[in-house]
């Protein structure tokens, strides 16, 4: 009876517990959310309740908000598809090929990205200006390459490192040539890599607020550095609820994209045997 | 059909020689047998041949065309991998067409062929399965279809039996046999097995460290090694080696094992009075009785113990201080082999090396 009565606390416990952790994950979406769809008389009463306003909804499909969010989409989606048609190729060059220096390449594109992106804030700034892509598409897209391709290579390479030689030695000897044996076999095996790099590539263009912010001005600046600009101006005309509205926004395409690579990611983020 | 000839062939890796001028010659519709340890560069040996890896030095030549710059897919070879390597994204029906798809064979043609070879290997029932679903015996069939299907030239056997289980690979050597008797294709087959070499092979390559030590046909090359670890190879149970002295004595030249044991060498002009020699003797040369046998030696033994795994007793002697090994398939009589007190070994399957660089010098009982 009482060994009972400790498994029944035990088991409350351990629901108070997790809906603890539940709260903290799924309140500021809450929050976002509510406050997206709420008032501003409604905001500025502090209710958690919302009263299912659709105007900042609205509001975000018109001017800066519009273009925030098609220069968000237009500058991750080109960022996802270049970074895996440079990484690919590359990835597997750096597996399967024994080049000049081909190690210390390797580490060197890893090394870039532990450096903190500010460090290259300041040449980028000076060079982009110069080159006048400052506030361009290109500009933004050519410094999130920077740091994307080394995360996509390290993905990519991990996984076909796991796909035994002898399958490329099966595939030329089957009387293939080189490009079947990348186009018609070594593709569909590291699909779920290539999952999981699309997810990222597109994931860090798609979040990033700093390159945004520093790169762009009006024409090519994308959703979170808008987002930025509107909480500085909090007060100043700006307000809470279209910009909760453009945040969740952000929020959305994340979740139905790893829903959609879900099944690729688990064996990807394994990184390796297939 | 087609003839093979290795010339030359010298491969480093990183400063470290794999191959070093290898040569040999498979005729055609032959079976040639590269047998070594691991590391002995046979893998590396198959690539070149293969085209997947290009020699530093040396030259290969199909019927007598030179294909050593060819890539794989003008040289007309199917390779049997140790790890299958299957393609894991498609279906066993998929893995078999895959080569006959490379030369845009027509759909129809495929069935058919595909069919043919699957029945032929006795796995038509798995055509639509994965590779992954499939046992080690039923890849290792599927990777032999797909290297088989488009009536190569060459055919190359990596090691493909190393990586099944121990039943499995009785059988599918059996079957391996079969295939190359029925389809009399020209064949290399590498293996660290001397049971499966004199089972499968005609002639024998033996290689070590990346040189060739030995070539010739198969139960030549087993009664004659070129030296003591060439016999150690080339038995699964290793070779039994007693150290001796050749002595002269009133009767004429001795070689002396010990003071029970003394071997008359009178005739044998190749083993020289004073020099220190090695005796190798193969565990399944050694006998119980003399019955049946011409020109046997009797060697005084006393029996340590006995293994007996079923179907083969081993029989753990000493001669004097050495250990002396024997193998029986009369696992019946393993009473009577208890109480052995001597052992014949016919003259002529008694090897002589020299104990300085342990090469061969002679086998008794043959005036060479």
């Amino acid at each position: 009876m009482a060994a009972a009565r400790k498994d029944l606390l035990v088991n409350i416990l351990k629901v108070i517990f997790l809906a603890f952790i539940c709260l903290i994950f799924i309140l500021p979406v809450y929050f976002t959310f509510s406050v997206s769809i709420s008032s501003k008389p409604r905001i500025n009463a502090g209710a958690i309740i919302p009263d299912f306003y659709a105007g900042n909804w609205i509001e975000i499909t018109k001017g800066y908000w519009k273009s925030g969010i098609i220069n968000s989409a237009i500058v991750s989606l080109s960022c996802m598809i270049i970074a895996l048609v440079i990484s690919i190729p590359a990835a597997y060059a750096f597996v399967r090929y024994r080049f000049m220096a081909d190690k210390h390449l390797f580490f060197w594109f890893l090394t870039n990205r532990m450096a903190p992106p500010v460090v290259f804030s300041i040449p980028y700034l000076m060079i982009w200006r110069g080159m006048g892509i400052w506030d361009t598409y290109q500009g933004l897209i050519l410094a999130y390459m920077v740091f994307e391709i080394p995360i996509t290579i390290w993905i990519l390479a991990s996984f076909i490192a796991s796909i035994p030689r002898e399958i490329d030695e099966a595939v030329l000897i089957d009387g293939y040539g080189t490009r079947d044996l990348f186009f018609k076999f070594i593709l569909p095996l590291i699909k779920p890599a290539i999952g999981v790099a699309m997810f990222f590539a597109w994931l860090f263009a798609w979040t990033d607020m700093f390159f945004a912010s520093v790169l762009t001005s009006v024409h090519s600046k994308t959703l979170p550095a808008q987002l930025l600009t509107a909480l500085g101006k909090v007060g100043w005309g700006i307000e809470y609820g279209p910009a909760a509205a453009a945040g969740f926004v952000t929020l959305i395409p994340g979740l139905a994209l790893l829903y959609w690579v879900r099944r690729y990611i688990v064996k990807g983020f394994t990184f390796g045997r297939l | 059909m087609t003839e093979v000839v290795i010339e030359n062939i010298t491969k480093q890796f990183r400063g470290v020689s794999i191959l070093e001028n290898v040569n040999f010659k498979v005729r055609s519709g032959e079976v040639a047998v590269i047998l070594g340890p691991s590391g002995a560069g046979k893998t590396t040996l198959l690539r070149i041949i293969a085209g997947t890896e290009s020699p530093d030095q040396g030259r290969i030549y199909f019927d007598g065309e030179d294909v050593t710059s060819k890539p794989p897919k003008e040289r007309d070879i199917g390779m049997v991998f140790q790890t299958f390597a299957l393609y894991p994204h498609m279906t066993v029906y998929d893995n078999i067409a895959s080569p006959l798809r490379a030369k845009k064979t027509s759909e129809a043609e495929i069935r058919k062929r595909v069919h043919e070879i699957a029945e032929l290997l006795g796995i038509s029932h798995i055509l639509n399965k994965r590779p992954q679903e499939c046992s080690g015996g039923e890849a290792q069939r599927v990777v032999i279809a797909r290297a088989l299907v488009k009536n190569p030239k060459i055919c190359l056997f990596d090691e493909p039996l190393t990586n099944l289980d121990y039943k499995v690979r009785e059988v599918l050597r059996m079957e391996i046999k079969r295939l190359f008797k029925e389809l009399k294709i020209t064949a290399i087959y590498s293996t660290p097995n001397p049971e499966e070499a004199a089972a499968l092979g005609e002639t024998l390559i033996h290689l070590r460290n990346g040189r060739v030590i030995q070539i010739g046909m198969v139960r030549e090359c087993f009664k004659h090694p070129k030296d003591v670890e060439a016999a150690a190879c080339y038995s699964p149970y290793g070779v039994n080696i007693l150290e001796a002295t050749c002595l002269k004595q009133e009767r004429g030249k001795v070689l002396k094992v010990n003071d029970k044991l003394s071997i008359d060498v009178g005739n044998h002009s190749e083993i020289v009075e004073g020099e220190e020699y090695l005796i190798g003797i193969y565990p399944h040369d050694i006998f119980p009785a003399e019955a049946g046998l011409k020109n046997a030696l009797r060697i005084p033994v006393t029996v340590d113990f006995l293994e007996n795994t079923g179907s083969e007793l081993i029989i753990n002697m000493r001669v004097g201080d050495k250990l002396l090994r024997m193998l029986s398939t009369e696992v019946e009589r393993i009473r009577e082999f208890e109480r052995l007190q001597y052992v014949y070994v016919p003259l002529e399957n008694i090897i002589i090396f020299r104990k300085s660089d342990e090469s061969r010098v002679c086998n008794l009982g043959v005036n060479v």
